[in-house]
């Protein structure tokens, strides 16, 4: 068991081995989990866990070490590895900490699990899947309660406490009929409780109906240019290519941000406002204090389609004379846009409703080309046939600045809320 | 360091059970333009159970290592098979398995470096390309070294350990052309400790000038013509070929799952060129990068010929796959940390080289690309694959000539391996990769060049 006083001794016993400047995250984490493989209910898996991670820096050198033991004599060990590992590393007068802030405890969920629920609930959903969706297999499955207590200091007298418990599902599941299979597809959410059945979540039912269409697919000959319909699970992979292409220390120290300089300026349509809003009551999981120990604030990265703030840690503001991020990104929130899903539908006059992409990672310059997996055709403002082997290729940031309509309605995945979108002049080519 | 013997816990055992320790150590230095963004050691280390009762798995898994907490550990995954048992009501079963005893330990005989020498070997890479190479606007040098250290008992008489490290140097440049950047990366390293496969900076340089020569030709590169092409896929590529587009589908959780293989057991499912194994650790007489010698579930592993001359021929296994598609276990079930069950996870696959030259291979096509390298790849259940491609070149009248910008190939696997029409004589194997499912593995890839038909992204 981890308590503060024991977070208390880490960092002591760090500062006393010389750090000048140190922060430790003192950890303790349960996790209960209930697996479904090939349509049965196969493992239940209990784990606990801790996690030591301590930094130091001394004469703008810096060091990180993270172990799982934390019993005393492990920790003066940890303190000396970390010493060591920090006086071997190179001066950068960029390293630091976060300065003195209020000392807090966050708390957020339950921090035991229902065991009996939980397996009543994956059950449940296993009948019915197998009742309402025949042609489904589910390959995998996995129920989750995660619970982690945490302990944040640093030298600079930062002293916070992060109390977070939260059940989640994700599965992969396939449609197949006699030697025809459809492509995998994918679902999660995260929740403080299991109120409602799975499939009672539309985002989840809607998965398995649209699977089940998927076994026999239509190619679709040719090259054209078209829009793409966005789901809200494509548009978060989206986001986070472009958040982490442009946004984020690596690129913008490194210098290879197309966006370097685009603070103020226009990136996306201007329907497009992106908060990252990690204490947003809305979602099942929060976080309280960034990676650098500080206390956490809601920000808007792009505000109706205006770069509003880059997503840098302490380090990154230091090396670049930017401005460091509120929070460590993640947790979108995208606002609703003026029409429905339908409506935005029905505006296509020839285009692919991008479910989930499957593809190699965006250049630097951000072009792109993806296979559009679990998709279908829309033409004349209708959903057509699942396609196959169907390519979209691209530039993410003239895909981001073509966004021309966003919808009203969105989904809660838990650590994320995402509509619709629209994107303009997508090439969209099959065989 | 771990407790290599634990037979000494058997007799807490009351099913059928295994019992692991594990310690994984991973270090990772990284510069990004000389600066060290990157300067970390972690450690992780625990035991776990697992229990199996009549078709149903209980787990349980602590960091602490006594012998209360492996009593407590044993107790806790007996009582969630008990658990599963009770609720699911399966029939009795039992799992296969021959006991095998083993110990392999890849650990350097070498004094290990400090972290400040890891730094320092990186920092000698980067100085080598700030000051060789004036074109270029970034550049990133990361060291990623993982030891994976195990021990293993199980109540069917299996005892194993094992340590198997794998050290890798990214070496990533970029350029510009009009203002805006172009990538390449290269990664080194081999299975071992840091200090057995990277003896002084320098010999990477010969392969850095080679990388940078590309990278040259790429920043002249232009976008490929989107469409199905005759393409000539080279070594570096084919290890992902055989990893992602066969190798998941023929993965006997994935066969129970839903995989279009299921249907094609002795079926021709490929040129009769085409030949692919998933090596446990030996290769043509040579060590593979991930050897696994007893798996995670105490079974010796074997080599698997998935597809033999074109015919599917068969799928690897864990001993749960084993029973219920009443095949014999391969030794394929593998776990990433000591808190995660084993999987079934490929370990060395390769697709066996030919007789072609590739030069003849690239001088048969007429219009068609050469593609050399990929970043990433994705496979599906109906065996259609993506793969990133960072590296290629046009083939025109049989000649290479320009370079292609970044883009991705598609295809069905069962449909694609069907054009192939020439291998070359080559093996190249990679290792620097995590095969992701529910938990990530380092695997190795292997292969030859080979000819085929595939789509190809562009505008």
């Amino acid at each position: 068991m981890i308590n503060k006083d024991l977070a208390k001794y880490s960092l002591k016993t760090l500062v006393e081995k010389g750090a000048t400047k140190a922060q430790i995250t003192l950890s303790e984490s349960r996790k209960q989990e209930f697996n479904i493989d090939s349509n049965q209910i196969s493992l239940l898996r209990t784990t606990y866990n801790n996690s030591l991670a301590a930094m130091a820096i001394k004469d703008n050198r810096k060091g990180f070490y993270i172990t799982n033991r934390t019993d005393r004599k492990s920790i003066e060990e940890a303190a000396g590895m970390t010493m060591e590992i920090a006086e071997g590393s190179e001066q950068d007068p960029a390293y630091d900490i976060a300065g003195k802030q209020p000392p807090d405890t966050f708390s957020r969920g339950n921090d035991t699990p229902d065991t009996e629920l939980m397996y009543d609930r994956i059950r449940y959903f296993l009948e019915q899947v197998k009742e309402r969706y025949p042609r489904i297999i589910i390959n995998q499955s996995v129920l989750d309660f995660s619970f982690s207590k945490s302990y944040i200091l640093n030298s600079n007298g930062i002293e916070f406490e992060v109390n977070e418990g939260a059940y989640s599902i994700w599965g992969m599941l396939v449609a197949k009929e006699g030697k025809k299979s459809s492509s995998f597809n994918t679902f999660s959410l995260a929740q403080n409780d299991l109120q409602k059945d799975f499939l009672d979540h539309e985002m989840i039912s809607e998965k398995f109906s649209e699977t089940e269409k998927q076994i026999v697919l239509q190619p679709l000959a040719g090259k054209f240019e078209g829009n793409l319909i966005i789901t809200p699970e494509a548009l978060g992979d989206l986001l986070d290519i472009f958040c982490s292409k442009f946004l984020t220390d690596i690129p913008l120290i490194s210098g290879t941000s197309l966006l370097k300089d685009s603070l103020g300026k226009k990136v996306a349509g201007s329907q497009l406002t992106l908060h990252s809003a990690p204490l947003s009551k809305d979602l099942a999981y929060n976080q309280f204090v960034t990676n650098d120990g500080f206390r956490t604030e809601n920000s808007i990265i792009i505000n109706k389609g205006t770069l509003n703030s880059l997503l840098l840690s302490l380090y990154g503001a230091n090396k670049t004379g930017k401005a460091r991020s509120v929070n460590n990104s993640h947790y979108y929130i995208v606002e609703p846009g003026g029409q429905s899903k339908n409506e935005l539908i029905s505006s296509v006059k020839r285009g692919v409703y991008l479910v989930r992409m499957s593809g190699g990672q965006p250049n630097d310059k951000g072009d792109f080309s993806f296979v559009a997996k679990n998709s279908f055709l829309i033409e004349d403002g209708k959903i057509g046939p699942p396609i196959s082997e169907v390519m979209v290729s691209g530039n993410i940031l003239d895909l981001f600045n073509g966004i021309s309509g966003i919808s009203r309605e969105r989904y809660n995945y838990g650590n994320c809320i995402l509509p619709w979108i629209k994107a303009e002049r997508i090439t969209i080519h099959g065989k | 360091m771990i407790e290599k013997n634990l037979s000494g816990y058997k007799s807490l055992f009351t099913e059928y059970s295994e019992l692991r320790m594990q310690e994984n150590r991973m270090e990772a230095v990284y510069l990004v333009n000389g600066n060290l963004m990157g300067n970390v050691k972690l450690v992780k280390n625990g035991i776990s159970a697992r229990v199996y009762k009549n078709g149903v798995w209980g787990f349980a898994s602590h960091p602490e290592f006594s012998d209360e907490s492996v009593k407590s550990v044993i107790q806790s995954a007996t009582n969630n098979a008990l658990f599963m048992d009770n609720k699911t009501g399966q029939p009795p079963s039992e799992l296969p398995g021959v006991p095998v005893r083993l110990e392999k330990d890849f650990s350097t005989q070498r004094r290990r470096l400090s972290q400040a020498e890891l730094i320092q070997f990186a920092g000698e890479i980067d100085a080598y390309l700030k000051d060789g190479f004036k074109n270029i606007t970034s550049r990133k040098v990361a060291i990623q070294n993982l030891d994976m250290e195990k021990s293993l008992v199980t109540s069917d008489n299996s005892s194993a350990y094992a340590m198997i490290p794998r050290s890798i140097i990214y070496v990533f440049l970029s350029t510009e052309k009009d203002g805006t950047p172009v990538e390449l990366f290269e990664a080194f390293g081999w299975l071992g400790q840091f200090e057995d496969v990277f003896r002084e900076p320098s010999d990477l340089f010969p392969r850095i000038d080679k990388l940078h020569d590309d990278l040259m030709k790429k920043r002249e590169g232009i976008y490929a013509e989107a469409g199905v092409k005759e393409c000539i896929l080279d070594s570096r590529l084919a290890g992902m070929l055989a990893h992602e587009a066969v190798g998941h589908t023929t993965e006997a959780d994935f066969v129970l799952g839903g995989s279009v293989a299921a249907e094609m057991m002795n079926e021709q499912v490929a040129s009769p060129l085409f030949t692919l194994i998933d090596y446990a650790n030996t290769a043509m007489g040579e060590t593979c990068p991930i050897p696994v010698y007893v798996d995670d579930e105490g079974i010796e592993a074997k080599d698997v010929v998935i597809i033999e001359e074109g015919i599917l021929k068969n799928y690897m296994h864990n001993k749960d796959s084993a029973r219920r598609l009443k095949a014999a276990p391969t030794g394929n079930a593998r776990a990433y940390e000591f808190s995660d069950e084993p999987l079934i996870r490929m370990r060395n696959t390769a697709i066996m080289p030919g007789r072609d030259r590739l030069e003849d291979m690239i001088a048969s096509i007429e219009d068609g690309y050469y593609l050399v390298d990929t970043g990433n790849g994705q496979a599906d259940s109906t065996g259609e694959f993506t793969f990133g491609i960072n590296q290629g070149y046009e083939i025109k009248k049989g000649k290479l000539e320009k370079a292609i910008l970044d883009t991705t190939i598609s295809g069905v696997a069962f449909d694609m391996l069907k054009t192939v029409s020439m291998v070359s004589d080559e093996m190249y194997w990679t290792c620097s990769g995590f095969c992701g499912k529910k938990q990530m593995i380092p695997v190795g890839m292997g292969g030859p060049a080979i000819k085929c038909r595939v789509m190809i992204g562009g505008r």
